[in-house]
């Protein structure tokens, strides 16, 4: 009986390991890589692990007593997680991970990318469901171009909104280091540039450079409407609003170390145009700003605090060379004080208001104010421009070397003295003033 | 004849007024004066001078910025009152003022919510003293009268100056140097490319890496950041004599960078010429180093064999910048061949974090 039972119990264990060695024979025998199925997988440059032993049935599981049927995949991320991590969905989730469509963008066999992605750049991958289409347009931001959409987004899961890897300009300071730097150390920060890039930027594609969402001047209008409702009214237009990079040619969109946004000191910018001269009518042209001041020792007080915007409206203007104010071209005018609203901005109104004073200004004879006597005339009032030259002269208190009446330019002769001075015009002889004892009656000589 | 002779005598006394406070004001003393304020009182400059400093403002209603001057002198003086700045404006509103010009004048200081003393300089005697030409013009006054800053106008760059004469007097964040911006600075296209190919470095994507290291040297030959960050691609790729190659490029003269014996001392470890890489940093190493070059000279030491050296330098590198990747990685190199099992689980968990795989 129990070398019976031995025998029974030894035949069993034969038959099993035999069972067990057909088994791992057949395993090994049918691997579906072979040179006639299947003969590319392993092949690329990277081989998922179950592929490159021969695997398949890890994740391919056949259905039983069927050759060459398999339970259908339903969802590929059970298979996944057999062996990963299991991927954190929290906030903002890709929706191929939250359906748990791995395989949507990693091939599970092999891929020559890495991460076995489904194509080449990432951007291909990710092509499948977001039309790249739309992202070449004429500008495209440099990962873009690249199809490097991971620069920014994260392909899984991220805390931030359209799964970026980093929250607001984060993300873009990652790359534009200097952009951060210049924003700290910067005295005036453009407040939607600290905000948020992306409301003046796109950071995929756009057909305006540098990949703004909408071309100058609208994009700044949009804010600033003041702005525009002030160029819509003018009738005198500034051209730099509307050559080059308009609205930039003079301010810096993110930060600057000067008001208002400007790249530089205003005459400076003011300068990079009017240093030749320039036509802006048939018969109109303005000179040679630059060499005027350079050659021109005294100048008008705007200009020696290097900002020309104390006189002119640079965003465009209804009176003349965009002056902030009116401001008669005529060489005569009858007197008003709105006739020299632009002037009286700064200067005392009561200059040309008083016939008498010892305070209000220097160009007095005694107490008797020159001023007034030029100016303040119902017909024939000198202008301002009759003996002053706005921007500058070589003459004290940037008085002309000569008065410009019609076509002649009649020289001034202007002799300055310790308390008065004399001229000697085409108006008029030679006459002297002092602050100190009267001339007129040896004028009136 | 008499009346000749009052207006010369007249004259004179106003002429010598005059000549003896315009030689004042050119010696950059300021003149006292004595107002009556716009409730009619008297007020007195040197009796009411600031601790540190008195600012005078010449205004008028009809001036073009004198509301804008009024409006950031009125921030200055909450701001700064109370440790020294005094503010005192001069109403110079013309030669002559009516009871009708005050009620204006009173109604617009109303609106401004000025809460300094304001003064009205009824026959522009002082306005005169100051050689006031435009308006507002203001002066700024130390305590031994001196005058110490003078606007005329109130332009952008007139407004900037003021800020900062207020901001080094009272000592504000914007009186600090700025960063010197003659120095060099990298081309800017060439400084975010260089940025990419640091991220992509830190993610171990190595190919993207050094496509736009490449990208950015392309941009920029003088930009040694993108130069230092190819050898080290080049290291990690195995590929010793494109490593070579590109210290050579960075050991160029025009390229400037402080410490260029670091980098070629450490392609000298990474490439086992430990004698060689221990030389170059002998003796060379100070303060200044970032966390990088840090990290990298800790492991210039560790591969020469003094490990708890390594790991006190990779420790100060840590301080100096916590985010530095380049730590753990290079650490966990050194902790490698040190047998250090526990600190190469904990390097690998933070390079992991990293994305690096």
């Amino acid at each position: 009986m129990n070398i019976q039972r031995i025998y029974m119990v030894s035949v069993a264990i034969v038959i099993c390991l035999r069972f067990t060695h057909s088994q791992q024979k057949q395993a090994t025998q049918e691997s579906c890589i072979t040179a006639k199925c299947h003969a590319t997988f392993g092949t690329e440059k990277f081989v998922h692990g179950p592929v490159a032993v021969g695997e398949c049935k890890a994740c391919h599981q056949p259905v039983q007593n069927e050759k060459h049927k398999f339970v259908p995949i339903k969802k590929a991320e059970d298979f996944c997680l057999k062996c990963h991590e299991r991927l954190e969905k929290k906030g903002v989730v890709h929706a191929p991970v939250m359906s748990g469509d791995c395989t949507g963008c990693h091939n599970p066999h092999q891929s020559n990318q890495a991460y076995f992605m489904r194509k080449g750049p990432i951007a291909e991958t990710c092509a499948k469901c977001h039309p790249q289409e739309a992202m070449r347009k004429k500008n495209v931001h440099a990962p873009v171009e690249d199809g490097d959409c991971l620069t920014c987004h994260k392909p899984h899961a991220s805390e931030k909104p359209k799964l970026l890897s980093k929250s607001g300009n984060e993300v873009c300071f990652e790359c534009h280091s200097d952009m951060e730097q210049n924003f700290t150390e910067a005295k005036h920060v453009h407040a939607p540039a600290t905000d948020a890039c992306v409301k003046c930027h796109n950071p995929h594609t756009t057909d305006t450079s540098p990949l703004l969402v909408k071309e100058q001047p609208d994009l700044c209008f949009d804010c600033h409407k003041n702005i525009k409702n002030h160029v819509d009214k003018s009738t005198v237009q500034h051209a730099a609003l509307t050559v080059d990079n308009k609205c930039t040619n003079c301010h810096s969109p993110h930060e600057s170390q000067i008001g208002k946004q400007l790249k530089d000191e205003p005459m400076k910018l003011c300068l990079t145009c009017h240093e030749h001269p320039i036509n802006v009518a048939q018969s109109d042209k303005i000179g040679n700003i630059k060499e005027l001041l350079s050659i021109n020792k005294n100048v008008h007080g705007p200009i020696r605090d290097r900002d020309c915007s104390g006189c002119h409206d640079v965003h465009g203007s209804t009176n003349f060379r965009i002056l902030k104010k009116y401001y008669p071209k005529e060489f005569y005018t009858s007197y008003s004080q709105v006739q020299y609203e632009l002037c009286f901005g700064c200067h005392q109104q009561s200059l040309t208001q008083e016939m008498k004073t010892t305070t209000l200004t220097g160009f007095r004879d005694g107490d008797r104010n020159l001023h007034y006597l030029h100016v303040n005339k119902k017909t024939k009032g000198r202008t301002c421009r009759s003996c002053h030259e706005t921007h500058a002269s070589n003459n004290a208190k940037h008085i002309r070397d000569a008065v410009p009446f019609g076509q002649w330019m009649l020289p001034i002769k202007y002799e300055p003295t310790p308390n008065g001075g004399s001229c000697t015009p085409g108006c008029h002889a030679r006459k002297e003033y002092s602050r100190f004892i009267p001339s007129s009656t040896n004028n009136k000589k | 004849m008499r009346n000749r002779l009052q207006y010369f005598i007249f004259s004179f006394l106003v002429l010598s007024l005059c000549v003896s406070r315009a030689q004042q004001m050119r010696d950059s003393t300021a003149i006292s004066f004595s107002l009556r304020n716009i409730e009619g009182k008297k007020y007195t400059l040197k009796e009411n001078l600031g601790k540190r400093i008195t600012v005078i403002v010449f205004w008028s209603t009809w001036g073009n910025d004198s509301m804008k001057m009024l409006h950031d002198l009125q921030w200055y003086y909450t701001q700064y009152h109370s440790i020294g700045l005094q503010v005192v404006s001069i109403c110079v509103e013309s030669q002559s003022i009516m009871p009708s010009d005050i009620i204006h004048i009173r109604a617009i200081l109303n609106g401004e919510n000025v809460t300094f003393q304001n003064l009205i300089d009824e026959k522009l005697l002082t306005f005169q003293a100051y050689s006031i030409v435009a308006v507002p013009t203001l002066i700024a006054v130390s305590p031994s009268m001196k005058i110490v800053f003078k606007l005329s106008g109130y332009s952008l760059i007139g407004k900037e100056k003021f800020s900062s004469f207020i901001d080094s007097t009272f000592g504000n964040k914007h009186s600090q140097a700025r960063r010197n911006i003659t120095e060099y600075m990298p081309n800017k296209d060439a400084l975010r490319y260089s940025n990419m190919a640091m991220k992509k470095y830190e993610r171990g994507d190595l190919e993207s890496a050094e496509k736009y290291a490449i990208k950015a040297m392309q941009l920029d030959s003088l930009f040694s950041v993108p130069v230092v960050l190819s050898v080290e691609i080049a290291l990690e790729l195995n590929d010793t004599l494109k490593a070579n190659e590109l210290l050579s490029l960075f050991l160029r003269p025009e390229i400037k960078s402080g410490n260029k014996f670091l980098l070629q001392s450490f392609l000298y470890a990474k490439t086992g010429r430990k004698k060689e890489a221990m030389n170059l940093i002998e003796g060379n190493i100070t303060d200044s180093l970032n966390a990088k070059e840090r990290a990298m000279y800790a492991y210039v030491l560790g591969k020469a064999g003094l490990i708890q050296q390594a790991l006190n330098e990779f420790q100060k590198a840590k301080k100096l910048s916590p985010a530095e990747f380049r730590i753990p990685m290079l650490r966990m190199e050194i902790c490698k061949q040190a047998a250090l099992t526990e600190l190469v689980k904990k390097d690998s968990l933070l390079i992991k974090q990293y994305g690096r795989q």
